[in-house]
């Protein structure tokens, strides 16, 4: 058994021979990565396309079926005024949220299932960045996607509203629509940041969908039918009670919407600190 | 430079790497043997930070992988799986990890055309061929200009041509004084491009020397004798240190004699030789004696 002893040359040795390289591993050089790769997989982009079609599609349904199955005379008698047009904009986000879900998951489990992620920390050592970067981009694309597909809906609605003879000035068009888009597009994004944060923790795609999917659509059917006070009292805890809230139409910026907010912050960014002890810790 | 010291690895119950030292040095290809779950591949897994090891350290010139500033310029890998997206394209990968290190778009060229990619750089991975595969993570571990590589069985796939490029590749590299660690299990191959081979067995170090010592070593050299009577040898040589194997109806080899020794006995006791051929011991039996006798060590180890 031969003991290697190490005759060590002088890393001085090496060092004479190359130039002291002029490259660094920057925060910034970590989120253009990201970006390239985000933009560079196809199915990363349908599921935002999907998204975002859902959003602004799902707005334009629902207005389109509340005025078609109105009453006859309905309109014309003002019973379809004071509709909260904003609303009907926003019910795709119950739909599109599942989506941005996936598209969260995919973005980190993707690179574990191909093999990617083993090119990406051997880039970036010390891990940290990747995960920060990854939050950044997909959460900032998130929400310029589901901001402008929000706009969208909200848009059609009202296009669709006035084209079923509603007035302009019923349709409560005032500066809580803009909430709307923005505390909608705010919940869409932690929501894939959260997701995101969930794959990085599970690593395979499918078990992180079905965690994802199980906060979103699960637990507050279960929270919803358990009978005991306490229970019910967490309701306003949960993920996708908390993001409703915040892109409510109309919302009060009372004490429940600032609650909601915090709630909607609290899920994402306790998975992340999760996600990121174990991104460190784990082999790779 | 690599330095490996005290490198050990469990996976549960099973430890993977024992007590591993080593060092590539800079201008020199350093060979990595050792049979299929010896401990190379999570070696070279360590020494890029993608393990952790549980005891031991493996540092880059000095530095702890993790600690790197800079790790694509400092050392590029390639290991033994895929490491990319089967949907993106060879040059938005190798973009990817560039931008990572401000690394330009030019020097994403560069390597594509190195290791002849250029015309399939716009195609997505996924449909790469083994051997294209092989070339895109040569690049991709070419990128930096590292001072090290290592490379995890990179003539893997590639046609003969394309092992003949990776060979005269490593030697250039090697010669611009960069440190290169190679795994394979092609022992000819590695017996031309290599100058020291390091030779793992169930995660340990059984051999850390030069290519010349390894194939001159113990045993000396083998020779190959043919002629009518032959079979007469065993007999004639006998001693502790010397074997006689019969290799066909008119000739042995005789390893642990000198070939002047066997033609004086042959001679004397009137055997008829026609041909008398030292033969230079190959890497491979070389590394099969090596791993072998680390098979029996382990064995007698756990009774």
């Amino acid at each position: 058994m031969t003991a290697t002893t190490p005759t060590a040359d002088a890393p001085e040795a090496r060092r004479a021979t190359f130039r002291e390289s002029p490259h660094r591993v920057t925060f910034g050089g970590v989120v253009r990565a990201e970006w390239i790769k985000l933009t560079s997989v196809r199915s990363v982009g349908w599921a935002i396309a999907i998204a975002v079609v859902i959003t602004a599609g799902f707005g334009a349904l629902a207005a389109f079926a509340t005025f078609a199955t109105a009453p006859e005379g309905a309109i014309e008698q003002g019973l379809l005024s004071d509709i909260p047009v904003a609303a009907l904009g926003t019910a795709g986000i119950l739909v599109s949220q599942l989506v941005f879900a996936i598209v969260g998951v995919i973005v980190i489990t993707g690179e574990y299932g191909s093999g990617q992620i083993r090119s990406t920390l051997t880039a970036v050592p010390t891990r940290l960045p990747v995960l920060g970067a990854k939050a950044l981009v997909v959460g900032i694309v998130t929400f310029v996607a589901s901001a402008i597909s929000l706009a969208v809906g909200i848009g059609s609605t009202i296009a669709i509203a006035a084209g079923y003879g509603i007035p302009v000035d019923d349709m409560g068009l005032d500066v809580s629509v803009l909430y709307t888009v923005l505390g909608g597009a705010v919940y869409l994004a932690l929501l894939t940041v959260f997701a995101l944060a969930v794959g990085t923790l599970v690593r395979s795609g499918a078990g992180a969908i079905a965690i994802a999917l199980g906060v979103l659509l699960v637990l507050p059917t279960v929270v919803g039918l358990v009978p005991f006070e306490w229970v019910q009292e967490a309701s306003p805890y949960l993920l996708p009670n908390s993001g409703l809230v915040i892109s409510m139409p109309n919302a009060e910026m009372d004490g429940d919407f600032w609650r909601a907010l915090v709630v909607t912050i609290a899920w994402p960014a306790v998975a992340l600190a999760g996600a990121a002890a174990a991104l460190v810790r784990r082999d790779a | 430079m690599i330095t490996a010291e005290h490198l050990t690895k469990r996976y549960g119950a099973k430890t993977a790497v024992d007590d591993v030292g080593f060092v590539v040095r800079p201008g020199l290809v350093t060979g990595f043997l050792g049979p299929n779950g010896a401990g190379k591949s999570t070696t070279m897994r360590m020494i890029v930070g993608l393990d952790r090891p549980d005891s031991g350290s493996v540092t880059i010139g000095g530095s702890a992988y993790r600690d790197l500033r800079s790790p694509l310029t400092e050392i590029g890998a390639l290991l033994d799986a895929k490491a990319w997206h089967p949907g993106r394209t060879a040059e938005r990968h190798l973009l990817g990890m560039a931008a990572t290190h401000g690394i330009g778009k030019a020097r994403v060229r560069e390597v594509l055309e190195v290791t002849g990619l250029e015309s399939v750089a716009r195609k997505r991975v996924g449909g790469f061929s083994l051997g294209m595969g092989q070339r895109l993570g040569i690049a991709a571990a070419l990128l930096g200009d590292p001072h090290t590589l290592i490379l995890d069985e990179p003539v893997n796939g590639l046609d003969p041509e394309g092992v003949a490029w990776v060979r005269r590749l490593l030697r250039s590299l090697a010669a611009e004084g960069r440190a290169v660690l190679l795994s394979s299990h092609l022992m000819s191959e590695m017996a031309q491009v290599a100058d020291r081979v390091v030779v793992l067995g169930r995660g340990r170090v059984l051999a850390d020397q030069s290519i010349d010592e390894m194939l001159g070593g113990q045993g000396g050299p083998v020779v190959l004798v043919r002629g009518a009577g032959v079979d007469r040898l065993p007999h004639l040589l006998a001693a502790d240190d010397v074997t006689v194997t019969q290799v066909a109806p008119d000739a042995v080899e005789v390893s642990g004699v000198a070939a002047p020794r066997i033609a004086e006995v042959a001679v004397g006791a009137g055997i008829g030789i026609e041909e008398l051929a030292p033969r230079k011991a190959t890497l491979e039996e070389r590394y099969m004696a090596l791993t072998s006798d680390a098979v029996e060590y382990r064995t007698e180890g756990t009774r």
